[in-house]
């Protein structure tokens, strides 16, 4: 597990210093000059050539790409992820401020469409072809197909608008968790559903299952047992993927309901240009996806022992 | 000794789309108590689609007609359920893919000693002389390992202990040699003599292999298109056999000269056949096989013939 | 599995029941909650948004535009245009007890250089306890226009005007709220400067607003950073009882998310500064539910959809006047009303620039569109559009995202501009992208957001060194410097006027856009009207006003 684990550390860090770096360069490609949009973040619109230059000289805007880069690099090894050019906070502490309220939605989205498709994946698969089957499988591909932010719009007017019971925006209390939560984890739970009904249903015809019934094991328990764990390991991988992207901060569901999370932060550093924030942000996500990434791969090889051995060897 | 399975008439058909294949075609067979009993056949020939029957493991594609009985249950889904690893036992042909591949082979084993709700010091040492009785090395080390650790020849065994754990009535072995490179056969069919001669289960053993027939069971059943051709003791395999597909299967054996076999490639064809099966390839045809299908009529004591020009 | 299914139902009907229990959508009614679009409460802004009800200028500006007293009772001004005598108003505190007077004015003017120093002071004279002059070094004949806006003319307690030196200027700060019940858990402490704001005339060293302290009816008292802030009623406030005496914002970044929290009860009131607009699409909505109310109020903005007449194209003055004649202005006003409206002339009627005579001269023409055009060389080809030299008449129109309005404005003119054989190209694209093309002049035709307008000084955008303006003429510059430097107002009056003619008849824009301050609230609030003279921050007379059960 050793030297596994250290493999994948080092092509980690490899992935991390590409993303970081092409975001960087991303913040100068796109068009309009980095240090006029904070100059005008922090003077107002009516800004002129000494104001912008100013805050080009000050944030040393001015100094090539790369040098801006390293110097970035230099600060990050001393934990430090520099300022936000607008605001003046420190991107740790912004970050810091706004991950949780991602990371509470991003697990109770998860938990939730998980609780949804694991027994309609299960119900799916056993009852193949059934009207419920069929039933449970357009639910699924239209949880799939349909936006997140059409989803929580018709949340909105439903729950909030009709039935008066939750709050349209906010965060803090339990009914503002509701919406987004529902609104998000209906595209996962329709896409857990129809790959965990694919994973059973291959599992189905294995021969160990059939082994298993003639040996004399009782059937509840192959498929609880036998068939299911051997379905869920493409599926747990899925999930935890899911959570990556969950992570990285959903912004259209947070703009819709006002929930201060990741992605509005991202979001409107891209529009001001505040490129520490940017950089800082995209490199917590990115560590995050590293993490979960090799989460999974030992989440794999604890499910699989066939993996474990290969990894060894 | 008394009748422990009885198959009656049974037929089974696989349908595909529009296409239809019938592998087992309005089979009897009784098999008593303490009977040793060998299937050979050919690849196709119908055997495991049999064995999966009496088991009632046979896929959704397929059709059965006739019936089997079981002592005196007839036997259908709800009563097999109950039978299944208690009674009758099937040790299955592909080792490779019989073993859950993501539990260790104590777990699926323990699982087993579970559903005969016995307690968890006990199952220990149960698996442990399970293990021993089939004479794997280090039996210790077994029930932590998973399946793809184990070789071909210990999965095997393991798939026997397996079966044996509980003492069934009825066991039946679907080419439990298969795959195994000869020495590995030897050791399997060794041990398969000293576990059954030790017990009065009745043991039905479903090969190609002519030898192994003759070397573990009392009894010979020849299967060809999905039907039993002929039966006889195991001695008089070798010498006595009668129906021409036997002798022209006994002689496509290597030591015999691998004379080509001639008959319908089994298993392709599927549609029904008017008359004797064998005909086309028989150098004992006569007008009558072509237009009447022959029945299995005794010859002698203990031997039956399907053939219209022997019985 | 039937399990399974059981203790799922079981789970639902539990978080069903919760829910409801949960269900707390009125807010309590002695406070108002207004919707906006984003968190401005930042170091940097110092309250941006909620300025208004914090600190308080000199003047202000009725429904006119005329200014009117307010920390000032009176004033007079020399006739030479450099001298302005203010009587300022006695009985009036800051927030923190310090009085209001002629010291704490001068202090606040010679230090707030970020305020003050735009303004070409050469010295102010306190001549008694309640009055101050104001010498300038050259006329400024809108000056009192010009204070009056919060961001330009705002008096803060002197107790919180720090001096702040070289790299603590660059350090990590925020507004403190003045009770400190600061939910964000930052890290950041007391005693941290934040930067300044608006435009910084020093370098190294700097004056920043340490705490918002001001004159105004309200206080900041809660700040929860991303989320709301929520004001309380100053309870010394000089000109009265406070009527709302909490006033909560809530961020809903989200338009239609906003509406509808409007529309659900969880909000009184939204669409009061450009962050926080209603879009078009939901104004219907808002018409039709008789609970609520949506206001459409003049404002001084005018957006301009600007030739590019440095470059391109529209460097013959020729196809500039035939685009302006092809455009028929009534179509385009029926999609706009009653959020705005086009204008005939560079500026909105509520500006004390705005000339009445000068309408009436850009008719929609469309047959002399097609005669200019073909003067200029412009033939028509075979597929119907116009070419010169193989090349089609084809143009391009930027506008930014953030301008919604203008997708339905942008169609209607590329149909009006086929119709006489012009491809225009549309050009949608973010607020950062609009501003570097428009300040590289790289652009045929591009909303310019007009931000002179926004700040009473519409010729700013017309000079060729305004980095945002849309004109490179020489002449036109000339008469910009000498507007700016008029001696009074009605000769600046005069010049503006020339500026005016002179942008009509060189027709520098295709449309001018005046868009109103559209807002809407529940009918339970009552006796509010927003302040004209402010783009952003409209509310500050909100004090006024009355939330009724």
């Amino acid at each position: 597990m050793g030297p596994y684990l250290l493999r994948r550390l080092s092509v980690a860090v490899v992935s991390l210093v590409g993303v970081s770096f092409v975001t960087f360069l991303l913040i100068f490609l796109v068009p309009g000059d980095p240090a006029e949009m904070v100059a005008q973040a922090r003077f107002g619109h009516d800004v002129g050539e000494r104001e912008i230059e100013m805050v080009c000289r000050l944030e040393g805007l001015d100094q090539p790409v790369v040098f801006q880069y390293i110097k970035w690099v230099r600060h990050l090894l001393n934990l430090d992820l520099g300022y936000s050019l607008i605001s003046r906070q420190s991107v740790l502490s912004l970050i810091w401020s706004r991950f949780p309220a991602t990371l509470l939605l991003a697990c109770s989205s998860l938990l939730l469409s998980q609780i949804v498709a694991v027994p309609a994946g299960i119900i799916s698969a056993l009852r193949k072809d059934t009207w419920l089957d069929v039933v449970l499988r357009l639910f699924a591909i239209w949880g799939v197909s349909m936006p997140s932010f059409w989803f929580s719009y018709i949340l909105i007017i439903f729950f909030a608008l009709k039935l008066r019971v939750l709050p349209v925006s906010g965060y803090g209390s339990f009914a503002n968790l509701v919406m987004p939560s529902l609104a998000l984890s209906l595209g996962i739970a329709g896409h857990t559903a129809r790959l965990l009904r694919a994973s059973i249903l291959e599992v189905l015809q294995q021969d160990y299952l059939n082994t298993a019934r003639a040996i004399g094991i009782r059937e509840s328990k192959i498929v609880f047992k036998y068939a299911l764990k051997n379905a869920m390991i493409p599926v747990l991988t899925s999930v935890a993927l899911q959570l990556s992207f969950l992570l990285s901060g959903t912004v259209i569901v947070e703009s819709i309901f006002g929930w201060p999370g990741l992605g509005k932060l991202i979001l409107d550093g891209i529009f001001t240009r505040d490129f520490p924030v940017v950089q800082g942000c995209v490199l917590f996500v990115a560590v995050c996806f590293v993490v979960i990434n090799v989460g999974v791969d030992l989440l794999y090889a604890w499910l699989d022992p066939r993996i474990r051995w290969e990894a060894r060897g | 000794m008394s009748s422990l399975l009885e198959i009656r008439n049974l037929t089974v058909t696989y349908r595909f789309q529009d296409r239809q294949a019938a592998a087992v075609r309005a089979l009897d067979l009784t098999i008593r108590e303490g009977e040793k009993l060998a299937i050979v056949g050919e690849s196709g020939a119908g055997k495991t689609t049999l064995v999966s029957a009496i088991m009632g493991l046979l896929p959704n594609s397929a059709e059965i007609e006739g019936k089997i009985f079981f002592r005196e249950f007839q036997l259908n889904p709800r009563i097999l359920a109950k039978l299944r690893g208690k009674e009758i036992v099937l040790i299955p042909q592909n080792v490779h893919n019989s073993l859950n591949p993501v539990f260790s082979v104590g777990n699926q084993m323990e699982d087993l000693l579970i559903e005969a709700k016995i307690s968890p010091n006990r199952r220990r040492r149960i698996i442990l002389d399970l293990l021993r009785k089939v004479r794997l090395p280090r039996p210790e080390v077994i029930p932590r390992s998973y399946p793809h650790q184990l070789s071909g020849g210990m999965k095997q065994r393991v798939l026997l202990a397996m079966g044996l754990s509980r003492s069934p009535s009825l066991i039946l072995a679907d080419e439990p040699t298969k795959g195994l490179d000869p020495v590995r056969r030897v050791g399997i069919l060794y041990l398969l003599k000293q576990l059954v001669e030790q017990r009065r289960q009745s043991f039905v053993l479903i090969t190609h292999d002519i030898k192994a027939a003759v070397y573990l069971s009392d009894t010979v059943a020849l299967m060809y298109q999905g039907e039993i051709v002929e039966v006889l003791p195991a001695s008089l395999l070798n010498t006595h056999s009668l129906h021409p597909y036997t002798t022209a299967l006994l002689a496509a054996a290597p030591e015999r000269g691998l004379q080509v076999l001639r008959r319908i490639n089994p298993g392709v064809d599927s549609s029904p056949i008017v008359g004797c099966s064998y005909a086309a390839f028989c150098n004992l045809c006569r007008p009558a096989c072509l237009k009447q299908k022959p029945v299995l009529r005794k010859v002698a004591s203990g031997h039956m013939v399907r053939c219209h020009a022997i019985a | 599995m039937r399990k399974i299914v059981l203790v799922l139902l079981i789970f639902f009907s539990l978080s069903l029941m919760v829910f409801s229990g949960c269900a707390k959508q009125e807010t309590k009614l002695e406070e108002l909650v207004v919707g906006v679009g984003k968190d401005t409460v930042d170091p940097n802004g110092g309250m941006w948004e909620s300025r208004g009800l914090v600190f308080e200028t000199l003047v202000t500006l009725n429904h006119k535009g005329e200014p009117r007293p307010l920390l000032a009772k009176r004033w007079e001004m020399a006739p030479d245009g450099k001298t302005y005598t203010f009587f300022l108003q006695e009985n009036v505190k800051f927030h923190d007890g310090t009085p209001f007077n002629a010291q704490t004015l001068k202090e606040n003017v010679t230090k707030l250089q970020s305020v003050w120093g735009r303004y070409p002071i050469d010295e102010v004279e306190i001549v008694d306890d309640y009055t101050v002059r104001f010498r300038l070094k050259e006329p400024y004949p809108l000056f009192l226009w010009h204070i009056a806006q919060v961001s330009r003319g705002m008096v803060v307690s002197p107790k919180v005007l720090k001096e702040v030196s070289g790299e603590a200027a660059k350090g990590v700060g925020q507004m403190l709220p003045t009770m400190s019940e600061d939910k964000s858990g930052s890290k950041q402490g007391m005693g941290q400067m934040p930067p300044g704001m608006g435009k910084s005339t020093t370098t190294s060293e700097e004056v920043r607003i340490t705490a918002p302290v001001g004159t105004g009816p309200y206080k900041l008292v809660e700040h929860v950073p991303g989320q709301y802030w929520v004001m309380e009623a100053f309870d010394g406030y000089w000109q009265g009882p406070v009527g709302i005496k909490r006033i909560k914002y809530l961020v809903i970044p989200d338009a239609h998310s906003r509406v509808m929290a409007l529309e659900s009860g969880q909000i009184h009131l939204t669409g009061i500064s450009p962050l926080s607009k209603i879009a078009a699409g939901d104004m219907e909505v808002i018409e039709k539910n008789k609970d609520l109310v949506l206001k459409h109020e003049p404002s001084f903005k005018v957006s301009l959809v600007a030739f590019n007449s440095a470059k391109g194209i529209f460097t013959d003055a020729r196809v500039r006047e035939a685009f302006v004649k092809a455009i028929n202005r009534e179509e385009i006003n029926k999609v706009l009303t009653p959020a705005g409206t086009t204008l005939d002339t560079p500026v909105a009627p509520a500006s004390p620039f705005y000339f009445p005579e000068l309408t009436g001269t850009r008719e929609y023409d469309p047959a002399r569109a097609q005669e200019l055009l073909a003067e200029a060389g412009w033939v028509k080809g075979p597929d119907g559009l116009l070419q010169k030299d193989g090349q089609p008449l084809q143009v391009s129109l930027i506008y930014s995202q953030t301008q919604p309005e203008m997708v339905q404005v942008a169609n209607i003119l590329r149909q009006q501009l086929k119709a006489i054989g012009v491809d225009l190209k549309l050009s949608s694209v973010e607020s950062g992208t609009l501003f570097a093309s428009l300040a590289k002049k790289d652009y045929d035709l591009i909303v310019a957001p007009g931000i002179g307008s926004t700040s009473l000084d519409f010729a700013t955008d017309y000079h060729s060194k305004s980095r945002y303006g849309v004109a490179t003429d020489k002449e036109l510059d000339s008469m910009v410097e000498a507007y700016n430097v008029a001696p009074n107002f009605n000769e600046q009056k005069l010049i503006a006027k020339k500026i005016q003619e002179k942008i009509l008849a060189d027709n520098l824009v295709l449309l001018f856009i005046n868009t109103n301050k559209s807002f809407a609230h529940t009918t339970k609030l009552q006796n509010f009207k927003p302040a004209l003279e402010e783009e952003v921050n409209f509310m500050r007379h909100i004090w006024r006003a009355r939330l009724s059960k």
